[in-house]
């Protein structure tokens, strides 16, 4: 019947020549059927299930069959420890069947517009929670545009609130818009310099509110220049939810512009030139950045400065993609001009962030400027999760000529990386240093 | 070790560990999640040909595993609590002391045959499939008659597609082809399915088909979203956009009739379906899902989770009835998955499979996989990525680890490798002819590889298990057939046989030797109505087969066979 269906019409013209060669290839095959087409290889001709015994009515094959019971002995006191366990993974299996069909559903689909809301959980610590909402707006102003508004406050009182826009997404030319506003009361600072001792751990609060608009030219983030304009304020003050508070061990008089806001006009350029074979994942290739950006003091007394940011990103494959040397060079600084003496210490050049010193807390260290170096290792271990180890040199100092390599601070380690995106990555690392070991995880733009 | 032996030492060693972590009896006992069948009816005989599990049931209620959380389970949690199994380890190390701690499949008559049920019909290694019908495919029903009336838009899955009623009034479901792979799913799943009907399994009615824009209208319903579901001109190109189009300017795809009967949804392996007093072997222990392994290792269709499974109710004029269990979907088989050419890695790995990754984080990415080794692009666009030369019978992964395939024995695969082995080359030709391929290349690649691929299969399983089988008694002689022999994998080759009697007392001195597939039992002692013979092949590590006799009056008669 089938083949009554296919033999009329053009789909019979589209199917005489397969059909041939069909027939050909079956005939030219060393076992060929016969008239009945019948191709007995074995069994076929002898093989009948002998019956033995009366059977009665429709009969099954064999009871129920149960788990062996010795198995369920050997196996209850560990059912019994991992319980707990057991209740944790059907939770989550419960709720990745409630949720999943609408983040992974992988049929052909537009991208969602509009307005939505959806909670947003910052995790600063085992003991500091964050939760807020988060508002997105896709398709505002335009089919390729997106803003994205979110909040949290957190068991430490940090408050946070975070505006980020884009026009013309991937387009030639775009806009970025950014805006800021972090209440953190417990923000670490050791002191100035390279060699600042570890025990000068302290915190203070720093409320800082910063926007910045971006005229983007380029549509890869890979190959873009950013002209950006903006406002910064910064206002140290007293912290709180740690001890010892910056000032119980810095004298007052002893930091520059202690407990003095600052606010700040800024504007300049970004830039990416990137020639990669993958940007997610790559194992070829170089990256350069630079970012400059001139600050003025919107008030008398507030500082003018440069800011600035050369780094350089190279890969190289060893004998396959999946194994890479990467390489990653940054050299960062902060110069003061127009008569300013000196820079506010919370301005100043910090290992955080992508600065970060990988074997040393956030914030251990800052100066005028940062020299960082750093070569990983990157083998594949799962689809696009890379293992990593990684041997790293970091240093801060007053001035270029102050660096020497005997100063820098060395860190190793390893980790896992897990590109997202040509401009995102997840990165677990573990790292040591002289001064123990560091775990981080962070998500954002990095190496 | 005698018959029985391994048994007992696997149950003392599972006790003595159980006892010295102070197990609180048997108060935790079995999973849960089983439900209970209704056994006060049926009766039992493990010599049946066909096990019944037809009996008249009311309508069992609608039921499937939620697809994203199976997914995430047998994705994640599983492995990682197989990982982490402690008493498996044991189990294990148990193995390696000699104890027989695997759980033999459970639907498995005397004769280690799977009766035929409403999973599972013994077909092609029982009675070769005529090559007219592999031909053809396996359906007897034409294609959807034109034009085509979209009624929804395809739901799940990563294909694209649309449901529609035919100029007939039938309902199928059609699925686009990948962007410039035609026939790539579309002959993928046709082969399969004529190879997967053949073995023995339940298939839907799937068709190639091909079809013009101008074939198609959507329902004035879904255009005018009346019904809650809006699917307009624009939403069908934007489809259409994603799908294969052959050089005369037609789509390719295939159409999948809906099937007969009411859809209960999926089974699930790991519980029997809630309602259904007839499902009453724990799924993972049935030796046609376990045996599927084999089959799906040979046509390398690595998608195998539980919603390609569909059962569905027949019901009957007094409103009972039975549920019926297809094997639903095997289109992500040779080189193909829905969106296009299979990944490379699929059939070699799971997706997360724990092993590889550990061996490729302690080796600093120095491992090379195998999947890497394998030359799978064929460059034939409705191929995609298949090969036979790295190809293993044991190593090949679906991509997330199936609960039956997990349980699979030696006796298990050997039973599924018998059925690969069954398919001749003819066959395997007329199978492949089935599609119709339009690309030459593609008929020959797929008859070549899966040649070769299932003379693998054979070699490989019929060397751990010796492949003799299909055991008769005949004037006196025991006769039997040596599989690896019958399809040409081996030349001549010699039998030994140890005798045992009722009580277990060897009755012969050392081994009896056969030149042919066939044993004389009039030289066998007098006196014993029941006798156990365990086979094996001269010079080979493959494991025995155990055949037991009984005698009634002077003629003796098979009673079991097991083979692993």
């Amino acid at each position: 019947m089938i083949h009554a269906a296919r033999s009329g019409g053009p789909l019979h013209r589209v199917l005489v020549a397969p059909l041939v060669g069909f027939a050909l290839l079956i005939f030219s095959l060393p076992s060929t059927a016969g008239a009945s087409g019948a191709v007995p290889r074995f069994g076929d001709s002898t093989w009948v299930a002998p019956t033995v015994g009366p059977t009665t009515g429709q009969p099954r094959v064999a009871r129920p069959d149960h788990e062996r019971r010795w198995e369920t002995v050997l196996r209850a006191p560990f059912r019994v420890v991992f319980f707990p366990l057991r209740l944790v993974a059907r939770g989550m299996e419960a709720g990745v069947g409630s949720f999943g069909d609408r983040l992974m559903n992988p049929g052909p689909k537009s991208a969602a517009k509009g307005l939505s809301i959806a909670p947003e959980l910052d995790i600063g610590g085992l003991t500091e929670l964050g939760p807020g909402p988060a508002i997105t707006w896709a398709g505002f102003p335009s089919d390729d545009s997106k803003l994205h508004l979110s909040g949290i406050w957190s068991t430490i009182d940090r408050r946070r609130v975070q505006l980020s826009g884009r026009i013309g997404d991937r387009r030639p030319v775009g806009f970025r818009l950014r805006g800021d506003y972090d209440y953190k009361p417990n923000l670490r600072f050791y002191g100035i310099g390279n060699e600042t001792p570890s025990s000068n751990r302290s915190v203070f609060l720093l409320e800082n509110t910063r926007g910045e608009a971006a005229l983007l030219l380029g549509g890869s983030p890979l190959r873009q220049l950013r002209l950006v304009g903006g406002y910064s304020a910064m206002s140290p003050r007293r912290g709180y939810q740690g001890t010892p508070r910056l000032e119980e061990v810095f004298a007052p008089g002893t930091l520059p512009y202690d407990h003095r806001a600052t606010q700040e006009l800024l504007y300049g350029a970004t830039a990416d030139l990137a020639a990669l074979d993958d940007g997610r994942d790559p194992a070829i290739g170089v990256h350069a950045r630079g970012e400059f950006r001139r600050a003025v003091g919107l008030r008398g007394r507030d500082p003018d400065f440069n800011q600035w940011l050369v780094e350089g990103r190279a890969y190289a494959p060893v004998f396959a993609k999946r194994r890479v040397v990467a390489f990653r060079a940054v050299y960062a600084g902060v110069d003061p001009t127009g008569g300013t003496p000196t820079i506010p210490f919370y301005r100043l050049i910090q290992s955080d962030g992508p600065l970060r010193f990988a074997g040393y807390p956030t914030h251990r260290f800052q100066d005028r400027q940062l020299l960082l170096g750093r070569v990983e290792y990157r083998w594949e271990v799962w689809h696009s999760v890379r293992a990593l180890a990684l041997y790293e040199l970091g240093e801060v100092a007053p001035r270029a000529s102050a660096f020497t390599a005997r100063a820098a601070r060395r860190s190793y380690g390893g980790g896992l990386r897990y590109g997202l995106s040509d401009e995102g990555t997840v990165r677990l690392e573990v790292a040591k240093s002289v001064e123990g070991l560091q775990a981080s995880l962070a998500i954002g733009s990095g190496f | 070790m005698r018959p029985g032996t391994r048994s007992r030492t696997a149950h003392a060693l599972a006790l003595s560990c159980a006892l010295l972590l102070g197990v609180p009896a048997l108060a935790l006992c079995s999973p849960a999640e089983d439900a209970m069948p209704d056994t006060t009816i049926a009766t039992v005989d493990n010599h049946t040909e066909v096990d019944h599990d037809r009996r008249a049931i009311p309508q069992p209620p609608d039921w499937e595993p939620n697809f994203w959380g199976h997914q995430f389970r047998e994705g994640l949690i599983e492995p990682l609590s197989h990982a982490f199994d402690i008493p498996d380890k044991m189990l294990f190390l148990a193995r390696s002391l000699g104890a027989d701690t695997r759980r033999e499949a459970v639907n498995v008559n005397a004769f280690d045959e799977v009766p035929n049920s409403t999973w599972f019909t013994n077909r092609n290694h029982v009675r070769a499939v005529p090559v007219a019908d592999l031909a053809r495919g396996p359906d007897s029903l034409a294609a959807p008659a034109k034009p085509w009336i979209i009624k929804h838009a395809k739901q799940g899955g990563a294909s694209a597609g649309f449901q529609i009623k035919d100029a007939d009034g039938k309902k199928w479901l059609v699925k686009l082809d990948p962007r410039d792979h035609p026939q790539l799913s579309s002959g993928a799943d046709m082969v399969a399915r004529t190879l997967v009907r053949a073995a023995g399994y339940n298939v839907p009615h799937n068709e190639p088909v091909r079809f013009r824009r101008s074939d198609i209208k959507i329902d004035e319903d879904l255009l005018r979203g009346t019904k809650g579901e809006h699917f307009g001109e624009a939403d069908l190109d934007t489809l259409l956009a994603h799908g294969a189009v052959f050089p005369d300017g037609t789509y390719s795809a295939f159409a999948s009739l809906f099937l007969p009967g009411h859809v209960l949804g999926s089974p699930s392996m790991r519980r029997l379906r809630p309602g259904d007093s007839n499902d009453w072997f724990t799924h993972t222990n049935r030796r046609e899902l376990r045996g599927l392994y084999v089959l799906c290792s040979w046509i390398d269709n690595w998608d195998t989770k539980d919603h390609q499974f569909l059962d569905t109710f027949t019901m009957r004029a007094d409103s009972l009835g039975h549920v019926d269990h297809y094997l639903l979907d095997v289109g992500s088989s040779f080189g193909a998955q829905a969106n296009g050419p299979k990944a490379r890695w699929q059939g070699y790995e799971s997706t997360v499979d724990l092993g590889w990754i550990a061996r490729r984080f302690v080796m600093f990415g120095l491992a090379v996989e195998p999947w890497r080794r394998a030359h799978q692009n064929t460059g034939i666009p409705s191929v995609g990525n298949f090969e036979s030369e790295v190809f293993h019978p044991q190593h090949f992964a679906t991509e997330q680890q199936q609960g039956a395939f997990r349980e699979l024995t030696e006796g298990d695969a050997y039973w599924g490798a018998k059925i690969v082995a069954s398919f001749s080359d003819a066959q395997i030709a007329a199978a492949v002819g089935s599609t119709h391929f339009e690309d030459p290349r593609a008929t020959e690649f797929l008859v070549r590889n899966l040649i070769e691929r299932r003379d693998k299969i054979a070699r490989y399983w019929f060397g751990r298990v010796a492949p003799l089988d299909f055991f008769w008694v005949e004037e006196g002689v025991l006769r039997f057939h040596d599989l690896a022999r019958d399809i040409g994998l081996e030349g001549e080759r010699g039998y030994e046989v140890e005798v045992e009697s009722e009580g277990g007392r060897v009755r012969t001195h050392g081994r009896l030797r056969m030149t042919t597939p066939e044993m004389d039992l009039g030289n066998l002692p007098n006196g014993t109505s029941r006798l156990t013979l365990e086979f094996s092949i001269s010079g080979s590590r493959s494991k025995p087969v155990r055949v037991e006799l009984m005698r009634t009056g002077s003629e003796w008669a098979v009673t079991r066979v097991r083979h692993g």
